[in-house]
């Protein structure tokens, strides 16, 4: 197995984090410049001329979230029972679209540096509490904290755990996402429980902008 | 069960077509721009403050694509094999986040509407020509020519189909962007028959801007 994307956590970190905890047999191939070209040229790759793609048995596989939910059928992470697949499917779309692609477009697609910084605050006002407390309220009704769904890992703590990588204990954003952090004390907690399982992963994780 | 959502086609018109098609018991409440503000406070099953919401047995589901996934499941239209529903949802996707979301963008940004047919006039140069060829390559390169995935509707017909609604054959936009389909044969005369089958819920379509 191989998964194509940019050197960047965004839209891949969510399946490199669910193959790691998996131990899955998977390589790790961050294309850049020319060989993203050549990459994205080869239609049989790359059908959509996007990445991430998965490369499996031969065969390739697209779109970031279809490629989560593939992965978290292959190993055991996507729920058979409907209502909480349901759950699963709400919470991954909750996390990766709401929550990540608002940050995503709002400041890191925006050039103009004086724009970026007034988006930013205004994302640290209001939509960083809103989304910290709609993940509060899902760890307080489970039936464990540790997790987001019962009482393992399932598709949409993978994702979770890629905004912890990307923006809550990212670098450059850390200083500014902590001290809300310490609000939504589950929350807090359940990054606590969840971080050691991944230790030699993020001992390891190359720094990327995002 | 009842579907909450705007008076719009937008993220809840899948889900009307799917549950009409399945012949399933459901009511709907369309909610006005004017009374969402209060609607969205009092009413508690809108959980993220965001529509469409699904109300079933007393409980709420949101996230558009995740009520898509419940229903298809329990009626037949998300399939169980990994494989299968993996190109069930690489194809949903496609249409839901990379296709709609630029022409919703391209007539809600719009203040005129000259302004709105010079941005449709843009996107039927570049991105409509290449999401049609990508869906009549789907549509070639599957077991059947009649549905996206295998020989019955998934989900992801829904979905186009409602882009379809919304887009393709919407009477402010068909005039412009209708003529490309001739260039796409297949999926020309797959929207031909897959409309056949919900004549008298597209007879009965209230017109909606988006």
């Amino acid at each position: 197995m191989k998964l194509y994307y940019f050197d960047v956590y965004g839209r891949g970190e969510p399946v490199r984090l669910l193959l790691t905890h998996a131990k899955a047999e998977w390589e790790d191939v961050r294309v850049t410049g020319p060989t993203w070209q050549e990459f994205k040229a080869d239609k049989d790759k790359c059908k959509y001329g996007q990445i991430p793609v998965l490369e499996r048995d031969g065969k390739y596989y697209s779109q970031s979230l279809a490629i989560l939910r593939y992965v978290s059928g292959l190993h055991g992470y996507y729920p058979e029972d409907l209502e909480l697949r349901f759950q699963a499917d709400e919470l991954t779309d909750l996390i990766a679209e709401d929550f990540a692609m608002t940050i995503v477009k709002k400041v890191f697609f925006v050039k103009d540096e004086e724009e970026k910084k007034q988006e930013w605050s205004k994302l640290l006002e209001e939509h960083f509490p809103k989304h910290f407390g709609f993940l509060e309220e899902q760890l307080k009704g489970n039936s464990s904290n540790e997790f987001l769904i019962g009482d393992s890992y399932t598709m949409p703590d993978f994702v979770l755990l890629s905004t912890y990588i990307s923006h809550i204990n990212h670098p450059n954003r850390k200083d500014d996402l902590q001290p809300i952090l310490e609000n939504y004390p589950l929350l807090k907690a359940y990054f606590e429980a969840r971080t050691p399982d991944f230790k030699d992963y993020l001992d390891n994780l190359p720094e990327c902008s995002g | 069960m009842k579907l909450y959502y705007f008076d719009l086609y937008g993220r809840g018109e899948a889900i009307r077509l799917l549950l009409t098609h399945a012949k399933a018991e459901w009511t709907e409440q369309r909610i006005s721009f004017e009374e969402w503000p209060e609607v969205k406070t009092s009413n508690k099953g809108i959980k993220f403050g965001q529509l469409p919401v699904l109300e079933k047995d007393g409980k709420f589901y949101a996230q558009g694509g995740a009520i898509l996934r419940y229903l298809g499941g329990n009626h037949g239209y998300y399939p169980e094999d990994v494989e299968e529903r993996f190109r069930v949802d690489e194809i949903t996707d496609l249409i839901a986040s990379d296709f709609s979301p630029k022409i919703g963008e391209a007539v809600f940004g719009a203040k005129t509407e000259e302004e709105k047919k010079d941005s449709i006039g843009k996107l039927v140069e570049e991105h409509f020509p290449k999401f049609f060829g990508f869906l009549e390559e789907q549509l070639t390169s599957n077991s059947s020519q009649d549905f996206l995935v295998g020989d019955s509707y998934t989900i992801a017909d829904f979905v186009l189909l409602s882009s379809y609604i919304a887009h393709i054959n919407h009477p402010h936009r068909k005039d412009q962007v209708s003529p490309l389909l001739d260039s796409y044969p297949t999926l020309k005369a797959y929207f031909a028959a897959r409309t056949a089958d919900l004549k008298d819920y597209l007879d009965s379509l209230p017109e909606c801007f988006l």
